[in-house]
């Protein structure tokens, strides 16, 4: 009698736990199915109610910020404006982090209904336009805006919607956030040494050489543990020198022969300058980041080329007499590229053509790109929107203004990463970063991005 | 007899359910998605045969993130079980406050590894401010106050330390276990010959300990090819590629991070071939140390 109960108990146990799982698997088709027996019993009931309440409807938004991210902030806001308006409108959101789409990969994978995401517009077009599963917006842009005054398309900063569409031409990415690329300094610090902003790379060499010479302060600082922030040094160098596309075109050379051009190795040299000449702090290629960027909050360094999010991330470090300054990457004697060419780099949303809530997707991203809204998230988060009609945050002031009155913009890393990631982490990232860290020559440099360049397009 | 195996089986079919749905059926479906193209966003997954696998070969990355696992797997278990035969030994010595100094030993392995990245990474290996240059700075020892511990050139062997220094304590405790076990008479019967510490410990302490330390071998051999957090976590926003081990190539080439890389099907490659790296470094342990039974 023991054993039989004994047996008994653990096939429960078994079958319980089968049950579990599938359970657990049917939840989310269960629940729409829950919802819709629901939405016909208030149909029979009340028909004549039906023109009067809105179909509640759910939309959800997995977002490539962290909740305790002043763009978190913004976001939640807008969610909770909405709601008063759209009561009917549900939004999910999940502050997710910056492996968004990887995350979002996993739960579609699984079932999970995922709408809505955001993240760098350069990831966004390397993986939900490429693979073809975005949710294309020209019809909605064409449409009135928010307020109903103008078409939706020319809210937005020009060239903006149209730097990530597919190559067809078609917008999927709705961009939010613009970012770009420059120098941050403590103006405080550079007013009382007498140093003066540098227009071209000989001022900016001269400048270091007076920092270095006549203070204890390190003229350069630097998170040289992270490949992309060295290669900021080389793409910028490359635009000024031989303008938008250089880099590009040399990838897309399968015989490897463009980087014979003395323009890839010079910018190398250049790069080495900074450091054989003692203007990177010592030590920074030992740097585990935020310790570079930490030298410049603490007024130790005078300088850093980073990205213009920069303040927002230390703005909680530096003093209180810390007078936010930023200039934009100077031009080269002899470059094609002007002072005035500037890095557009954007963050957006894009929904996935699956999605069964299109319409009010589009509405709620409508409400989010209204003037106010946007100028809520500059204020928040200290870095510009792409919507007209938005103030430059005062801490990215000279960034700004040169980004907006620019003549030609062009995108970090030369569009490379969403083009041929591969390449860009395997072959570009790699070989770069030994290069400017010292670690092989110039003529090293070239010699493997030839050989390595050729070798990746006999792998496709 | 019959009877007795069908309990079994119904005993052990609660865990064999779970282990048959969380790691077999996972792996079947990585070897089978190894085969293909894929994205991981859609459906749409293209056959390929062994390209994949073919990839690897002269992926230089691939290559590199090897090598380092290797090292990670040979150099590593050098590192950890000779510190932990050393500290037995003294722990083993007869020494008052063993209990004490085998918590203080132990106590890194509590510690969570991205705690230990951030701890390590910021704090100590830090250039200029860091607590290791500042120490030698003070023993007027130049070359090291001014060595950069986590360059491209030093990273490795760095963390290779930290991860052998947070190790330790978990295979020092799996072998005090099996040396706790060993009789002491037969220490005593060996000292009464004459014979030294040394020579105890490697025709006594060692022999008998052979079954807890294949089995100790083999979970660092398993733990150090799937060693992941602490490598990731001591870059900060990116690993650095002198980190990368084949796990740490396996996500990146599989989910990306910063770049769109999103290849599902040469991540999956990548994770069945380090899945061949575990059996064959299980099979060579269980080859190189034959067990032998001892009865005392």
């Amino acid at each position: 009698m023991k054993k039989i109960l004994l047996w008994l108990l653990v096939l429960t146990m078994c079958i319980s736990m089968v049950a579990s799982f599938s359970l657990v698997g049917c939840k989310k088709e269960a629940a729409p199915a829950e919802e819709e027996a629901v939405e016909a019993a208030e149909e029979e009931v009340a028909p004549t109610e039906e023109a009067a309440v809105a179909e509640p409807k759910t939309i959800v938004y997995w977002s490539l910020w962290n909740e305790q991210e002043p763009f978190a902030t913004a976001v939640n806001k807008w969610i909770e404006d909405y709601k008063k308006i759209k009561p009917e409108i549900t939004i999910e959101v999940a502050f997710v982090g910056r492996e968004v789409l990887t995350k979002v990969m996993a739960a579609r994978s699984g079932g999970q209904v995922v709408d809505l995401a955001d993240t760098e517009n350069y990831i966004l077009k390397g993986s939900l336009i490429k693979e073809g599963i975005s949710l294309v917006m020209d019809e909605a842009l064409d449409a009135p805006d928010y307020k109903g005054d103008n078409p939706w398309r020319d809210s937005f900063l020009p060239g903006t919607l149209e730097q990530y569409a597919a190559d067809d031409g078609k917008v999927s990415i709705i961009p939010y956030n613009l970012i770009t690329n420059g120098f941050i300094y403590d103006k405080k610090l550079w007013r009382d040494n007498g140093w003066t902003v540098p227009e071209t790379w000989d001022e900016l060499i001269a400048l270091c050489e007076t920092i270095k010479t006549t203070s204890d302060i390190e003229p350069i600082t630097q998170d040289a543990g992270v490949d992309f922030y060295n290669d900021m040094w080389n793409y910028q160098i490359m635009e000024k020198l031989k303008g938008p596309g250089a880099l590009l075109a040399a990838v897309e050379d399968k015989t490897g022969e463009t980087w014979g051009d003395p323009a890839f190795k010079e910018a190398i040299e250049m790069e080495r300058v900074l450091w054989d000449k003692g203007y990177i702090v010592e030590g920074a290629a030992g740097f585990t980041w935020p310790a570079g960027q930490l030298l410049l909050a603490s007024g130790e360094a005078a300088m850093e080329l980073c990205g213009s999010w920069l303040p927002n991330e230390l703005k909680t470090q530096v003093s209180e007499d810390f007078e936010w300054g930023t200039f934009p990457f100077p031009e080269i004697a002899g470059g094609v590229g002007k002072i005035t060419d500037m890095e557009s780099y954007l963050i957006g949303w894009a929904a996935f053509n699956d999605t069964k809530v299109g319409p009010e997707i589009v509405d709620f991203l409508k409400f989010c790109t209204t003037p106010e809204n946007q100028q809520m998230l500059v204020d928040e988060s200290w870095n510009m929107s792409t919507i007209l009609g938005t103030n430059i945050p005062p801490a990215i002031q000279g960034l700004g203004e040169a980004l907006l009155d620019s003549d030609t913009l062009f995108i970090p890393h030369d569009g490379i990463p969403e083009k041929y990631p591969d390449y860009h982490k395997n072959v570009y990232l790699k070989n770069h970063n030994l290069a400017f860290l010292g670690e092989i020559t110039p003529d090293e440099y070239i010699k493997l991005m030839k050989e390595e360049t050729i070798k990746f397009w006999e792998n496709q | 007899m019959k009877r007795r195996r069908y309990i079994a089986w119904i005993f052990l079919a609660p865990s064999l359910i779970l282990y048959l749905y969380f790691f077999v059926y996972p792996t079947i479906e990585a070897v089978r998605i190894s085969f293909y193209r894929w994205s991981g966003f859609t459906a749409n997954m293209e056959f390929i045969g062994f390209e994949n696998f073919s990839k690897l070969i002269s992926d230089d990355s691939f290559l590199a993130a090897l090598k380092n696992t290797l090292l990670l797997l040979i150099i590593g278990g050098i590192c950890i079980f000779l510190l932990a035969f050393i500290f037995s030994l003294f722990l083993g010595s007869g020494i008052k406050g063993k209990k004490v100094y085998r918590t203080i030993i132990f106590f890194p392995f509590i510690i969570a590894p991205v705690v230990h990245a951030i701890y390590w990474g910021l704090l100590v290996y830090n250039p200029r401010t860091g607590m290791l240059n500042q120490f030698f700075k003070l023993l007027h020892i130049e070359t090291l106050a001014k060595f950069t511990f986590t360059d491209i050139r030093h990273i490795f062997g760095s963390v290779l330390f930290v991860v052998s220094w947070s190790s330790v304590g978990f295979y020092l405790i799996l072998l005090m276990a099996g040396i706790e076990r060993i009789p002491p008479y037969l220490y005593e019967a060996a000292r009464i010959e004459g014979a030294t510490e040394l020579q105890m410990f490697f025709n006594i302490t060692l022999p008998l300990v052979k079954e807890v330390l294949v089995i100790a071998m083999i979970f660092w051999g398993i733990n150090a090819i799937k060693m992941f957090d602490l490598l990731y976590a001591f870059g900060g926003i990116l690993p650095p590629r002198s980190l990368w081990t084949n796990a740490i190539y396996l996500y990146i080439v599989g989910f990306g991070k910063r770049d769109p890389i999103f290849q599902l099907g040469y991540a999956s490659a990548i994770g069945v071939v380090t899945l061949l790296l575990v059996v064959i470094i299980a099979f060579i342990i269980r080859k190189l140390i034959r067990r032998e039974i001892y009865e005392y």
